[in-house]
Order: structure tokens, then sequence, then C-alpha cells
């Protein structure tokens, strides 16, 4: 036995743990005879009894009582607002399908308004197109090809069925018209010869009437004549009728 | 069934249900030890009682965090304890006039301290109580929660481990290095002559 195992074994020696006698033995001789080793002995035993000493008056030491009620009110928040946290998923399911609704309503809303954004975008284009229905061009295939001095507009070979309904009447206004045979604004043009012509409706001042040569009388309107100009693949006009 | 009769772990469930008895029951139970623990690591009543209270809130709060497979109920509490009390330390530090170093103490006798012996000197008693109180509260916070849960609260190595969440070998290192400081500190106040240890030790062995 020597100063290093007393040190290892003193913890025991004083708690009477886990010693067998003859190893006590062993320890408390070496203690009779080791100045340092009783010292550490002594220091040892004191605070043990200094730790019990604490223990036992510390073993009734308690939280006071006020500390107990506060928990108990606490305790009975937590447990109203758990109960309260129990009710909220179906509402939140519910919010989340209102959500749900609301985003889907708002989709649907900005692509009506996308869509009439669309048509009224198109509509002067659509006009013109309206206006010139009869001006797709005409092609071999295309059997109600516009000949020259024919009284009715032909449909539009393309009809497109998302057109409006005003345009619709509108078409149907168009063929009540009265129009003239198509007189050629240049010499020389075989009308027939074209393959494609797209014709134009436009509005002329009744006095370009004059410049065209043809002689006008009190009858005739002094307000915008309408006409159809048949256009070119090339852009130029090529013939001209008038509409009533 | 009374809910003092029930486990910790029935009582936890039924607090967890809304039990208020339940709650009261497991509060009654363990609040005392969770208390001493603060009170003997921090020396201070008023803060021993706020971490006991901040202790058993937070059961009532997180009672999910408390697994049963890594241990009793009482020493996840020394654990949530112990995290509050070292809370408090970090809040409290700038304000808390350093404890008085040991050797100011060392005025106070051999005899008195050994005093302790005599159940009827109270005074003495309470003076041994007195010194070994502040010599605990001098020790690092490492090993003065070691040293208080196995010396002053009596759970094993194994159960101080599971309640700090440390190795077991770290107990054990941390409590020898903590009784060798604290004998150190006590040393100097308790001269002994051999004669009188002889006598204890034959008394304490008898």
């Amino acid at each position: 036995m020597n100063c290093r195992d007393f040190e290892m074994n003193v913890r025991a020696l004083v708690r009477t743990e886990l010693l067998d006698g003859a190893q006590r033995d062993l320890l408390l001789g070496h203690a009779k005879t080791c100045l340092q080793c009783t010292d550490r002995l002594a220091a040892e035993q004191g605070l043990v009894n200094g730790v019990g000493a604490v223990v036992a008056e510390l073993s009734e030491q308690k939280a006071s009582a006020h500390v107990r009620s506060a928990l108990l009110t606490a305790f009975r928040e937590q447990t109203s607002t758990m109960a309260d946290n129990r009710v909220i998923p179906m509402p939140l399911k519910v919010v989340r399908h209102w959500r749900l609704e609301a985003a889907a309503a708002a989709i649907l809303i900005l692509v009506s308004i996308a869509a009439v954004l669309w048509i009224y975008s198109r509509s002067p284009t659509e006009k013109q197109v309206a206006l010139t229905a009869p001006s797709l061009p005409v092609t071999a295939e295309t059997p109600s090809a516009p000949a020259v001095g024919n009284n009715v507009i032909p449909e539009p070979a393309t009809a497109n069925h998302s057109r409006s309904r005003h345009r619709a009447a509108r078409r149907n206004s168009m063929t009540n018209e009265e129009v003239t045979e198509f007189y050629p604004l240049m010499d020389g043009v075989d009308l027939d010869s074209l393959e494609a012509v797209q014709a134009v409706r436009v509005e002329l001042p009744a006095s370009a009437l004059n410049d065209l040569g043809l002689q006008t009388d009190r009858g005739t309107p002094t307000g915008p004549i309408k006409a159809d100009v048949l256009l070119g693949q090339d852009g130029f006009a090529r013939a001209i009728r008038f509409v009533r | 069934m009374t809910p003092t009769t029930l486990s910790d772990a029935e009582l936890l469930r039924l607090m967890v249900a809304g039990d208020e008895s339940a709650f009261a029951a497991l509060y009654d139970e363990h609040q005392g030890a969770v208390y001493r623990f603060a009170l003997l690591m921090s020396g201070t009543a008023n803060i021993a009682e706020e971490v006991t209270q901040e202790v058993f809130l937070f059961l009532v709060r997180e009672s999910h965090r408390y697994d049963p497979g890594r241990g009793s109920l009482p020493n996840y509490l020394y654990g949530v304890a112990r995290n509050y009390v070292l809370r408090s330390f970090k809040r409290e530090r700038p304000y808390v006039p350093l404890l008085e170093d040991m050797e100011e103490t060392q005025e106070i006798s051999s005899t008195r301290f050994l005093a302790a012996e005599d159940p009827l000197d109270d005074y003495s008693r309470n003076e041994v109580i007195k010194l070994v109180r502040r010599a605990v509260l001098t020790l690092p916070e490492r090993y003065r929660e070691v040293v208080v849960l196995c010396d002053f609260q009596e759970l094993s190595c194994a159960e101080a481990a599971a309640a700090l969440d440390c190795p077991i070998g770290t107990i054990n290192s941390r409590l020898h290095r903590g009784h060798a400081m604290l004998v150190k500190k006590l040393r100097s106040v308790a001269k002994v002559d051999a004669k009188s240890l002889d006598s204890q030790a034959l008394r304490c062995f008898a």
C-alpha cells in the first residue's frame, strides 16, 4: 500500500463502499504510518461528515407554496391553450380550402381579363380584317375567289370560330351591300391573272370619285364613300369597287 | 388509483392529457430534489425557486422532449435544472459579488469543523454546513454539478451521467477532481489530529 493506492481508495474507505475488511485494514494501517495520508483521510472524513450535515439540513427544503400555485395556474392556461389548439385544425383546413378557391378564382379572373384585353386589342385589326373579310388571299383552291364583277363579297375561306358576334352581324350586313364591279386602277391589268389579291375596305371622300375620272351627279352623297380596293401582292392597288 | 400511486411515466401521460392532479403529483414528488439541486448549485433560494419553476414549466410546455429511454424523469429534470442554473449564472454573474475565498474562513478552527460530529452542538453544526456549502460554491461549475448530484443528491455515477448527458468516465474523473478540490479547501480549516482521526475511523467502520 502506498500513498497513490491510498488516494485512489480513500473515498471508498470513508464512504464504506466496496471495500472488504482486509483492504480497509491496509488503508487504515497506511494512514497511521503516513502523516500526509492521515491528513487526507481526516479531510475526506470531514468532507463526508459535512456533506451529510448539509444533506440532513436541506432534506426538508422545498420551493415555497407560491411556486406551486403559479405552476398550477400556468398548467391550467397551458391546458386551455392546448384545448384551443385542438380545435384549430378544422378552421385551418377550411381556410386552406378557401385560399385554394380564392387562388383559382383569381386565376380565372385574370384569364378572363386577359382574354377580354386580347379581344379588344385585336378589335381594330379585326375590324379591318372584317371589313376586308373578302380580302383573304384568292387562291386557286378557293372556290369563292372574288371574281371581278361579283356582287357578293365571298365568305372568308378560313373562318375563325372565335370571332365575336358583332363581327358576324357586320358580315351579314355586308352581304346586303350593293357593290359595283371592280374598276382597274392600272392600265392593262388583268385582274383574273392575279394569283392573290387583298381587298381593303376604305372610305373615300366623294371628291375622290372625280380624281378617279368618275362622273358624279347631285345624287352622289357628299360624305365618305365606301369602297373596296384590291391590292396585289406588291401592295399596289389594282382595282376598286364602290359599295352602297 | 390515486395519482400518487402511479409511476412517473403514467403521471406524465396523464399530465400531457391535461390532468392537473397528475402534474401536481409529479411536482410534489420531484420539486424538492430539483429545488435542492438548484440551491446547492446557486447558493441562493431565489434562484433555486426560479429554477424550480422554470423546470416544471418546461416540463409542462415541452413534455414531448422527455424520452424515457434515455433516463428516468428525475434525471431528466436534473438536466433541465442544470441548464437553467447555468443560464441564471450567466444572467446574474455581473451583479453577484464573488464568493469569498475559502482562505478567509481559515480562522474557523478545526475543532469547530469537526464539531459536526456532535449532533448536540447546533451552532457548530450550522457552521459546518455553512462551510461546506461555501466550499461547494467555489468549485467550478462542471465539478460542482457532479459533486452536488453524486454526493448531495446521492445519484450514482451512471445516473449523473444520464442527467448531465456525458460519459460515466467524465463523471468519475470530475467527481474525483471535485473531491480533491473540496478537500483541499476544507483541509486548510480541518486540522485533525491523528488520534481523533483514528477514533473517528474506527467509529465509522465499526
